[in-house]
């Protein structure tokens, strides 16, 4: 295993007696990783996040930043970490710049590193513009801006993408994915999308009712989720229904031109598609269907719900 | 040597914390209006009763006694600032403040950068005593320009004396701002505590309406930290004994400390049981504090009775445009003189080696001016009088000072004595058996629970004596309204309450000390 940035072991916690909110939770975020914390609502992601920035006070457990305890490190440790919690934590009332002073006051930064911050995040036009004329999206940008400021090695984010629209999300992930290439910052990312962890994370770590599922890195989770579903678009289905169903049994008809078909797994896919060439069965499209959400709602209570 | 080093640096660092932490408060709270509101409820009295005075005609006081012209505006503005304004404004931009980081989700964004929650929570503190202070300073100074505006504008009266007293408007500065410390103390703990913007705001009202309510009421909550910038508004000489700060001063200090104890316990370790239980260290050190402010508190408001002198001495000092020879002290029963002291050099002073009896004595200037006064063995009493044109006023210090501050205030004017003195409600002898005693009863309660800025209450022969004057004017009251109704409704029957029999029974006729009483 690589060197891990970030430690968590055995970190429980409650609210109330009744209750337990975490369970024995014990993470390992390799550095220069993109770890995304998946889980649903209330599966207990916010007060890890709450818990490893010491927002909350640990009831048990050890959290390690950097090799070293967090609680004898705080608040020291925080010019080495950029986090957002509960995002987006701005002032509304004060423009972009002023917010990003903030911060350079408090980390004791140039004010000259505001413009390359907003410049990286896109705002540089609205600098001077009050937070609260801003868009969620840019708000979310400011927010990740914040963050940046003081050349952290690790980012916390929780759900920097709640609520922005899909461009948003793709602006949001493309600019985490600059960063962790180009600066080789450790991202820490929690969210309840596992599309958006798929697309951007190198490890993953799944949560469901306080207890951690799964961790591992993304091809681990693929590799776990097992079958792969296809849709396909073809033509006249009808004349080769039958030997289609004879040679793929999981075979569901949609209509004349389309149906979704089961793999084993993603290695099957070529095999398939030269099936349907060798039988002179058109193909005009295939899709890969999420096995792995389907994966991710299973080992999650989303599914009973 | 290392460890000291270690310690300074510890400090040194933890300053530069605090330092930045309160410059991003700055950087917060703009737009806010923060210091804009102090500085508007500042200059608000100042600036409102210079336009009124323009406005409205002359009232001229020939001949009176001199008087400090900036001190005599500072008296008349304290009150509604003191009183009413500045509390305002603490309970105001305490929750705005704590509003800046509970509407922006702040709290999480202070928490995780690098400073200490000490400096997060302290440095708001510090932000709101600014906020006080300018508030402070702005009245002060609006005091002093507005007043001398208008001394520009329409000539001050001769009696007024024009020199700014500095040292007292310090004074009332210093004394204002740490009364106000521990409103602000617990207004801020309050608004860090409850996240919505209106609750704090309401119970720092309602705190501040029942105090003025209960003062309205002659009822004062000594102890209670609404109280002490009252105190300062109604004394804002300060203190009698010539100290700079009064017990509500150090009270304040105490309170503030207490508060800012559990809320910033409270706002680091999140619950109750966390700040004041778990661990057992915390319990100790909660314990620990609450012990020493209670040992404090309990200290600080023990009311004061001062101690006898070795001798029995009365001096004095002359203020007058007339030339004063001869100062003396007469029992008030027979006429004797007690003692004659010759005035040289606008003073006098007299050593009493005779016994004399603990009583009210008439101190008389020459012709001029009579006084009551409140002295016997052992006492020391300081005597100030001025004498202008016709008008003349004495204070007296000492040993008996919170007898005569008392003597100022007690003797009131009750309604009870009007609906006598008109021949009103006769009729009604339950209202005037039920008006009488709760008269009675009120007057004894404020005579036991009236103090001194200095936290003296009066000698227990003096308060004795005034417990029996005031059952001889219930009494009074009581045998005159038995005579008008006998005289105006003969035939109808009445039964005298327990409450009257308590009041008539409680008092010895044949008692000698009632001769002098009046």
């Amino acid at each position: 295993m690589q060197n891990s940035i970030i430690q968590i072991q055995n970190l429980s916690h409650n609210y109330s007696k009744s209750k337990k909110v975490l369970n024995n939770i014990s993470l390992n975020i390799p550095k220069g990783a993109i770890y995304g914390f998946l889980g649903p609502n209330g599966a207990g992601k916010s007060t890890t996040m709450q818990l490893i920035t010491n927002i909350l006070p640990k009831q048990s457990g050890e959290i390690c930043f950097f090799e070293k305890p967090l609680h004898k490190q705080i608040p020291s440790v925080f010019s080495k970490i950029g986090s957002l919690v509960e995002s987006p934590s701005l002032y509304l009332h004060l423009n972009g710049i002023d917010n990003l002073r903030c911060i350079t006051t408090l980390k004791n930064i140039s004010e000259d590193k505001i413009a390359p911050v907003l410049e990286l995040v896109g705002l540089s036009k609205n600098g001077n513009q009050k937070v609260k004329q801003y868009s969620l999206g840019m708000k979310q940008r400011l927010a990740i801006a914040m963050t940046l400021l003081g050349e952290p090695e690790i980012l916390l984010l929780d759900e920097p993408v709640n609520g922005l629209d899909p461009s948003g999300i793709t602006e949001i992930r493309e600019l985490l994915v600059k960063l962790n290439k180009e600066r080789g910052i450790t991202i820490f990312i929690s969210s309840h999308l596992l599309s958006e962890i798929e697309k951007m994370c190198s490890h993953v770590g799944i949560i469901d009712n306080g207890i951690l599922q799964f961790e591992g890195t993304i091809e681990e989770l693929a590799e776990k989720s097992g079958e792969c579903k296809l849709s396909v678009t073809s033509k006249n289905l009808e004349a080769h229904k039958e030997i289609l169903t004879n040679n793929y049994t999981s075979i569901i008809f949609k209509n004349d031109s389309q149906f979704t078909v089961v793999l084993n797994n993603k290695d099957a896919i070529p095999a398939f598609s030269k099936f349907m060439i060798q039988n002179n069965i058109d193909l005009y499209e295939l899709k890969i269907l999420d096995g792995l959400e389907e994966w991710f709602l299973s080992l999650t209570s989303q599914k009973q719900k | 040597m290392v460890l000291i080093t270690n310690l300074t640096k510890t400090k040194i660092m933890s300053l530069y914390n605090f330092t930045k932490t309160f410059k991003t408060e700055l950087i917060k709270k703009k737009k806010s209006g923060i210091f804009t509101l102090s500085i508007i409820l500042g200059a608000l009295i100042p600036v409102f009763i210079t336009i009124a005075s323009l406005i409205s005609e002359d009232n001229f006081t020939t001949n009176s006694t001199p008087v400090n012209y900036y001190f005599k505006h500072l008296k008349n503005y304290i009150i509604p600032y003191a009183g009413f304004l500045l509390p305002l404004l603490i309970i105001i931009t305490a929750s705005k403040i704590a509003q800046i980081d509970h509407k922006n989700r702040g709290w999480y964004l202070m928490e995780t950068q690098p400073i200490s929650k000490f400096s997060i929570y302290f440095s708001k503190y510090f932000l709101l005593t600014i906020s006080n202070f300018i508030s402070i300073i702005t009245f002060i100074t609006s005091t002093i320009v507005f007043s001398w505006i208008l001394a520009t504008i329409k000539t001050p009266e001769a009696h007024f004396e024009l020199n700014i007293p500095f040292l007292l408007f310090i004074k009332v500065i210093i004394r204002l701002f740490i009364t106000s410390i521990a409103i602000t103390a617990i207004q801020y703990v309050l608004s860090v505590l409850i996240r919505g913007f209106i609750w704090p705001i309401i119970i720092g009202f309602f705190c501040l309406i029942s105090t003025l309510t209960f003062n309205d009421n002659s009822i004062r909550l000594y102890w209670f930290p609404f109280q002490f910038i009252i105190d300062v508004a109604e004394n804002p000489t300060g203190s009698d004994l010539n100290n700079w700060l009064t017990y509500s001063d150090y009270l304040s200090i105490l309170f503030a400390f207490l508060f800012l104890f559990i809320g910033y316990n409270f706002y680091k370790l999140k619950t109750l049981l966390n700040t004041f239980w778990f661990p057992k260290s915390n319990l100790f050190k909660t314990l620990g504090v609450l012990l020493f402010f209670s040992a404090s508190a309990f200290a600080l408001l023990q009311p004061i009775q001062l101690e006898k002198h070795n001798r029995t001495v009365l001096k004095g000092l002359i203020h007058s445009d007339k030339a004063i020879k001869f100062a003396y002290v007469l029992d008030k029963n027979t006429g004797d003189t007690i003692v004659k002291m010759p005035i040289k050099n606008n003073s006098f002073s007299a050593i009493i080696t005779d016994q004399i009896t603990t009583d009210n004595y008439s101190l008389i200037f020459d012709r001029y001016s009579k006084y009551n006064f409140f002295f016997g063995k052992n006492d020391s009493i300081q005597i100030d009088y001025k004498n202008y044109g016709n008008n003349s006023k004495v204070s007296f210090k000492g040993t008996r000072l919170a007898e005569h501050k008392q003597g100022k205030n007690t003797f009131s004017v009750t309604a009870i004595g009007y609906f006598l003195k008109n021949n009103m409600k006769l009729a009604d002898a339950d209202f005037y058996m039920s008006s009488i005693y709760k008269n009675w009863q009120k007057e004894l309660a404020r005579l036991s629970s009236t103090r001194t800025v200095d936290n003296i209450v009066p000698g227990n022969d003096f308060l004795e004596r005034t417990k029996k004057q005031l059952v001889l004017k219930y009494i009074t009251h009581w045998n005159l309204f038995k005579k008008k109704r006998e005289a105006l409704y003969p035939n109808m029957k009445y039964t005298v309450s327990d409450n009257i029999n308590h009041l008539v029974n409680s008092i010895s006729l044949n008692d000698e000390s009632l001769l002098s009483c009046k």
